[in-house]
């Protein structure tokens, strides 16, 4: 029996023949707000057996929201941690990966132009020397039990650049946590404590969505309303003739 | 939309340094278009208009105030006009050609992408000091654009119990209690957004590059009864046009 598939394709590719003259930038505007920035926490900490049963759905539900990179995130988005020294300062950006005890820490970024391992060597150092030694042990320890409960940056992770990533419609997902802003509050609404936010999205404050939106400007001081008076219409004013001169007409 | 500009002028900076030529196109998302034409100065199509006194020397007997209709037509000149007509346009952006660029359907079932528009999931931490006296914090929630508090109760019943760093020891102990904690450490390690990117080059096929294209035909045939099988491959590449080439 013959049987004959015919398939035709139009093909095209295109060559850059010099790659000096062409520069990609990423990540220039926003262009719509997915998720990860909510008030929901992920639960760590059961009491009893029920809550542990709890606890442990909860996790691999987050595991699997947070290594899906082919879709929006809809995962939980507050992970919580009690330390015991009185931190009152961190430094910015926070090396997660380094502290989890990760080999490769060059993870942490996504773009292949990166000197990866020399550029996040520096970040980690300077998080290292700027926190007490008791800090540092807290947060590693705080870290690495995250990362080996939660796989926020898992053994198999490699940085995909942005490139390829955004050929294969997957997120890329970079582990540098950046300061956040934030307002701690005591008795009564007093405030106790205050940062604001730099690294990826700066400061936040309410209105700040709709320039993630992609649907208005960042404003870069405060707003200024223009007036400028409509025009409307009115009746028309009655033209007077000129008065004669001396009685008679404006003749020369 | 400072930032942009910076980017632009930091881009055509470094193309010259690496022995470049100076950019002449700029290929982006017609979303960020939109947010450069948006802008008050490129959306204000009116002038303001002033009733005019009438005017006694010329001696018009019947000159009338300006009218609504008027006022429209009072736009910014024929430039106003048009740009009235047809919504604020941008051809060129500091001395780049701006070029849309385009959806394609890349995967089955689901919307034409567009490559220059991407996924990104970024990370923060908030810390918080004093955590025996605080009540609550406020963090921004991004999906109703607005502080939102999180209790003591509430963090407390979620968290994860760090350890506590014995001094004399010079080790990690136990798991902290929440009344022996002194700080607390928040994390979102999955902000999500979509973002647009852009790209700046020198088109030209001696500058650049060439898109090629062309018909290509492949025909497999299969005779199992006579045990012959062969597959024929035809294809037809010819130059088509110098372009402006965007992975």
């Amino acid at each position: 029996m013959l049987t004959a598939v015919h398939a035709t394709t139009d093909h095209e590719r295109a060559i850059v023949i010099n790659e000096r003259n062409m520069h990609r930038v990423w990540d220039v505007a926003y262009d719509g707000y997915n998720g990860g920035k909510g008030m929901s926490i992920v639960k760590l900490h059961g009491v009893d057996t029920n809550e542990q049963a709890a606890v442990e759905a909860e996790k691999q539900t987050f595991k699997e929201s947070q290594q899906n990179l082919t879709s929006d995130y809809q995962g939980k988005d507050i992970i919580a941690v009690l330390l015991q020294p009185d931190i009152n300062h961190l430094p910015s950006p926070m090396p997660f990966a380094d502290l989890a005890n990760v080999p490769d820490a060059g993870q942490a970024v996504t773009d292949e132009l990166v000197t990866r391992n020399t550029d996040i060597k520096s970040v980690v150092d300077r998080f290292r020397s700027h926190t007490s030694p008791s800090t540092y042990a807290a947060l590693k320890d705080a870290c690495k039990t995250l990362n080996d409960e939660l796989q926020i940056v898992p053994a198999s992770f490699s940085a995909v650049p942005a490139s390829v990533a955004s050929t294969q419609n997957s997120a890329t997902s970079i582990r540098l946590f950046y300061q956040g802003t934030i307002e701690v509050q005591g008795q009564g609404g007093t405030e106790l404590f205050r940062s604001v936010g730099c690294g990826h999205h700066g400061p936040d404050y309410p209105g700040v969505a709709s320039v993630r939106n992609g649907k208005s400007l960042l404003q870069t001081a405060a707003p200024l309303i223009r007036t400028a008076a409509a025009p409307q219409a009115q009746a028309a004013p009655v033209p007077r003739p000129q008065a004669p001169a001396g009685g008679g007409g404006a003749q020369r | 939309m400072n930032a942009l500009d910076i980017i632009i002028e930091d881009t055509k900076a470094r193309m010259l340094e690496w022995g470049g030529s100076e950019p002449d196109f700029m290929l982006c998302s017609s979303k960020l278009c939109f947010q450069l034409t948006m802008t008050q100065e490129r959306t204000e199509y009116y002038t303001q208009v002033h009733t005019r006194r009438p005017c006694t020397r010329l001696r018009l007997p019947h000159r009338r105030a300006p009218s609504a209709a008027d006022a429209c037509s009072r736009t910014q000149g024929p430039d106003g006009r048009k740009l009235l007509k047809q919504g604020p346009d941008m051809p060129s952006y500091r001395g780049l050609k701006i070029i849309k660029s385009k959806s394609f359907s890349l995967d089955e079932g689901s919307q034409p992408r567009d490559l220059l528009r991407r996924r990104v999931r970024t990370a923060e931490f908030y810390l918080v000091p004093q955590f025996s006296h605080m009540e609550r914090v406020l963090l921004y929630d991004e999906a109703s654009d607005n502080w939102a508090p999180l209790t003591r109760a509430e963090i407390v019943s979620h968290a994860l119990r760090g350890k506590q760093f014995d001094q004399a020891n010079r080790a990690l102990a136990d798991d902290v209690e929440p009344a022996a904690a002194s700080s607390a450490l928040l994390l979102r390690p999955n902000i999500e957004h979509y973002m647009l990117a852009l790209i700046i080059g020198r088109g030209g096929l001696e500058h650049l590059g060439a898109t090629f294209w062309g018909q290509t035909e492949m025909s497999v045939f299969d005779d199992g009864q006579h045990g012959v099988w062969g597959m024929t491959y035809k294809c037809k590449f010819f130059f088509a046009f110098v372009c402006f080439f965007y992975a």
